[in-house]
């Protein structure tokens, strides 16, 4: 994990000389920050995190006319009085004694033309850290064209230090600004600091403001009217809903072709694999452990990447907001806030991204509460393993009045998960409530605007380059240790012989294998654990499997039927019977062991993926740990229930 | 509980020893170094903090003694200059100096910035002529002299700017320019 | 203990002239009580907790400060407010610790 503090790491990690100096980008959210920091460091940037605390780390290496430094992008704040963990990290960073972080040599403190009234107040605590600043003025594109005034030149001699103003991150404004990074030991400083205190600052601005002939922008209209519609109580809520039945439409339907593409890609490799190796134990590690581990998780990857495009889209123009503030009431009586509402949004296709999205919120025992939750969504890596069981449930046109049965569980289950969520949200919050103090709900409402391409762009870079090489280290070594553990030991031919099983005969020699494989005895092992929900040996080798991902379950079992019956699996898994014990002879898939399965799913927590962003996310070991526990015998517990009461009614 | 006077630092080019302190426009009546300030202004002053106050039509200019420097002494300056400037009667003015004075230092001030550029790169020229009850007299000389849009848009110009500096302008008239010879008189083709 | 930060209204605005000081007929009240269109300005802010007094302050509603209520959510809270120039959102809970004086 790549989260160790210093400038020296992160000099070596960017490729640079040991001693690369390092600058800083402070200013208030959304005053254009991000944006100047990808226009600066453009691909370069890397993602890590601060040890030990929720807050995610960026950094990257920015080219200036003495060379290149590494500049460290820190949280967005209004202030540097901290009240959450992102801004103590400000507040440590620009804190010249505190030596547990490296002091930057330089400061880029963005500033919004438009909002100089209020955002000065940061730019006044920010001087008097004695560091070297240089501002840079942002939005003055839109200052000019809502008929306000700016003496730039003035704002120079009145805050003392040099001003450059930079318009959307374009290429060609950056040469000041990459030269002035040059020397920063040339800056010139204020030569006396803006006061401290508050009635002193507001003094402080009142002047600054006059002597640079400030007239502030008119009310940005375009902003109002589509507010008018958008926060409308009746017209704004119908065009959420809209927007929020669009996203995962877009996300399930638009994705699909690509998935689909994907999984034939991989498919053909591991057919030509299997066609060309002749050794069978390797054609059939490269193929189903290796090719198919991998193409497990890059199936994701459309998903990820349109989630992520729809995301940066909506955040960018400045519609996330409005949606926090819309639902902002909803997630209270589940001891959240609006934002987190967006995080869970993201969840519904895959937990990952959501846990992801955790890190707009302040408050550490929101973001917690909130992670803890997100598995809980119904990702589409549930769908697999839903279908599946759903059709051996039910028949495809069964019926219930008008609604078709299949659809209707469907529905139901993915509506459990959003308010199992919520619940588990509102406990976690609940028990965090003791760690903390409740954090202030406020909410800065940007104006809408034409978010850069550039932005967004590098935001589903990110996020895609982060899952595929976190995750599929993980995913690519559980599935290899699965396949190893179904395979091994590889029963000899005279093992076979002696079994009355025909060596030649692959049906039979793989349900053996099978049989009688390592993973074969852990699920015998483990039934103890499983008996009460119905549970054979089999279904346990399943869910195991699926711990690392949940699709693993469908092809695991798929692996089990079809040695069976490789021309009919599921109908192989549907005549399935129990082979001992007090239930044998009797069909293993009866309704009650299928509802126990289905709502196992709906709960347990089988991707290592997640707990690896949950890990990194969080900062520790401790809140994958305990979400895996605490969702383990929740699935449990549920599952029993599951089965007690279909067995009643049926 | 006072309201707070908006005041900010500015430097001094070349001069580490001295800061113009931007103060609001026409709250002094003067120009020039005061002969007498209020209690806490003076207390620096007599300490050998302040070796030396300056007051312009929208500034003080505070000069520290050696070996006091500002990253000491600021913010203690300021408090005093803001106590001091909240009585502005506490203040009395050098000798001589008359509210005529602080208004044709403001016009210099004026004329000898943005204004002034802005008719120097046309290739005119202003002159201060005189001052008199509230109202400022300009003289337009070079491409300024004959030009049609020159009186009024200059005179407006200098107002604005004046106002911001000296609140008590009342208006800017510029001189008349001389007689036209009689006959037609040409207009200058070119900038002389 | 509740820290209040008090000041009285007339910080000189470009252009507004300063609201005089508690004249009778000034009504003085809480920022979660502001309906739509009355315009007000910030006179203090109160709060159990220090540090979310300060945050409001930081978040620009010092004392002598125009603030208006710009629309309020469906479900009535949180309500977006206009103030130093921006628009922030605040839950009933942030806006009653805001004092605030309006005409009449």
């Amino acid at each position: 994990m790549s989260d160790h503090c210093g400038p020296a790491d992160d000099a070596r990690r960017g490729g640079l000389a040991v001693d690369a100096p390092l600058m800083a980008l402070v200013g208030s959210p959304n005053s254009g920050k991000t944006t100047l920091f990808n226009a600066l460091t453009g691909l370069r940037a890397k993602t890590g995190n601060y040890p030990g605390v929720t807050v995610t780390r960026y950094t990257g290496v920015a080219d200036t006319d003495a060379g290149p430094v590494v500049l460290e992008d820190l949280p967005g704040t209004y202030s540097l009085s901290a009240i959450s963990p992102d801004e103590q990290i400000v507040s440590a960073t620009l804190d010249r004694d505190d030596a547990a972080s490296a002091t930057p040599q330089a400061l880029l403190v963005t500033l919004d033309a438009t909002t100089l009234a209020r955002s000065l107040r940061l730019v006044a605590q920010v001087l008097r850290r004695g560091l070297p600043v240089c501002v840079v003025l942002t939005f003055s594109d839109e200052l000019d064209r809502r008929q306000g005034r700016l003496d730039v030149g003035a704002l120079e001699r009145a805050l003392g230090v040099p001003v450059v103003a930079v318009v959307g991150g374009r290429r060609q404004q950056l040469t000041r600004l990459r030269t002035l990074m040059g020397a920063p030991g040339e800056w010139s400083r204020p030569v006396v600091p803006p006061p401290a205190d508050t009635e002193g600052v507001s003094a402080w601005i009142d002047s600054v403001l006059t002597a640079t002939g400030y007239s502030s922008p008119e009310l940005d209209t375009r902003t109002r009217r589509l507010d008018a519609v958008l926060l409308h109580p009746v017209w704004g809520t119908l065009v959420f809903l809209a927007t929020m039945f669009a996203f995962f439409q877009t996300i399930f339907a638009l994705a699909a072709p690509a998935q689909a593409g994907i999984e034939a890609v991989f498919g053909w490799l591991g057919d030509q694999v299997r066609a060309r190796i002749g050794v069978d134990w390797l054609a059939g590690f490269l193929a189903d452990g290796l090719i198919g581990g991998v193409g497990g998780v890059i199936v994701f990857l459309p998903q990820i990447a349109l989630l992520f495009v729809l995301i940066s889209l909506l955040e960018g123009v400045g519609y996330l907001a409005r949606a926090a503030f819309l639902m902002d009431r909803v997630m209270a009586r589940a001891g959240l806030e609006g934002r987190a509402f967006v995080a869970l949004l993201s969840s519904f296709a895959c937990a990952i991204p959501g846990i992801m999205a955790t890190r707009t919120l302040p408050s550490t025992r929101d973001r917690i509460a909130t992670m803890m939750g997100a598995p809980l969504m119904t990702c589409s890596a549930r769908l697999p393993v839903y279908v599946l069981i759903i059709g051996l449930l039910v028949d495809s046109d069964a019926r219930v009045g008008p609604v078709g049965a299949q659809g209707l569980i469907m529905f139901g289950l993915y509506l459990g998960g959003a308010v199992s969520a919520m619940l588990t949200a509102w406990l976690f919050s609940r028990i965090g409530r003791s760690a903390g103090p409740a954090m202030p709900f406020y909410m800065e409402m940007p104006p809408y605007r034409i978010p850069s391409v550039r932005s967004v762009a590098l935001a589903v870079w990110d996020a895609c380059r982060g899952f595929l090489a976190k995750v599929t280290k993980i995913i690519l070594g559980t599935t290899i240790v699965l396949w190893l553990l179904l395979n091994l030991p590889a029963p000899s031919d005279a093992t076979l012989r002696a079994a009355g099983i025909d060596p030649t005969d692959d049906v039979a020699v793989s349900t053996y294998t099978i049989d009688h494989s390592l993973a074969a005895d852990v699920g015998r092992a483990v039934e103890p654990v499983f008996a009460p929900l119905g549970f054979d040996w089999r279904i346990n080798v399943g869910v195991l499997a699926s711990l690392s991902a949940r699709e693993v379950f469908v092809a695991t079992l798929g692996q089990v039927a079809a040695a069976t019956d490789p021309e009919d699996p599921a109908g192989a898994l549907a005549e399935m019977t129990v082979q001992d014990g007090d239930r044998a002879g009797e069909p293993l898939f009866t309704p009650p062991v299928l509802a126990a399965l289905l709502v196992f799913f709906l709960y347990a927590l089988q991707c290592t993926s997640t707990i690896a962003v949950l890990r990194r996310e969080s900062g520790s070991w401790r809140w994958p740990a305990i979400a895996f526990g605490y969702l383990f015998g929740l699935a449990w517990v549920m599952a029993l229930l599951a089965r007690t009461i279909v067995a009643a009614v049926t | 509980m006072s309201t707070t006077v908006p005041i900010h630092a500015e430097a001094v080019p070349g001069d580490p020893t001295t800061v113009r302190w931007v103060v609001p426009a026409g709250r002094l009546g003067f120009v020039g170094s005061p002969a007498v300030v209020p209690a806490p202004l003076a207390g620096l002053l007599d300490d050998g903090v302040v070796s030396q106050l300056e007051v312009e039509p929208a500034a003080v200019l505070v000069t520290l003694a050696p070996p006091h420097v500002w990253a000491v002494e600021g913010d203690r300056v300021r408090t005093a200059l803001q106590t001091a400037l909240a009585d502005p009667a506490g203040w009395r003015a050098p000798a001589g100096v008359t509210a005529a004075d602080r208004l044709a230092a403001a016009a210099r001030q004026v004329l000898a910035g943005e204004v002034g550029d802005y008719a120097r790169s046309h290739g005119g020229r202003l002159e201060l002529v005189a001052v008199h009850d509230g109202e400022v007299e300009i003289a337009l000389h070079g491409t300024c002299d004959g030009c049609p849009a020159a009186g009024r848009t200059l005179e407006d110009r200098v107002l604005t700017a004046l106002r911001r500096l000296d609140p008590s302008v009342r208006r800017v008239v510029s001189a008349a320019p001389p007689e036209p010879a009689p006959g037609r008189r040409r207009l200058p083709l070119r900038p002389r | 203990m509740a820290v209040t930060v008090m000041g009285v209204a007339g910080l000189r605005r470009r252009g507004v002239p300063a609201m005089a000081a508690y004249l009778p007929g000034q009504q003085v009240g809480s920022l979660a009580d502001l309906e739509r269109g009355r315009p007000a300005e910030v006179c203090g802010v109160e709060s159990a907790d220090p540090a979310i007094a300060q945050r409001l302050l930081d978040l620009g509603f010092v004392p002598g400060t125009p603030v208006e209520m710009v629309r309020r959510a469906p479900l009535r809270d949180p309500v977006i407010y206009r103030v130093a120039g921006y628009e922030i959102a605040l839950r009933r809970a942030q806006a009653a610790c805001i004092r605030i004086a309006h005409a009449g």
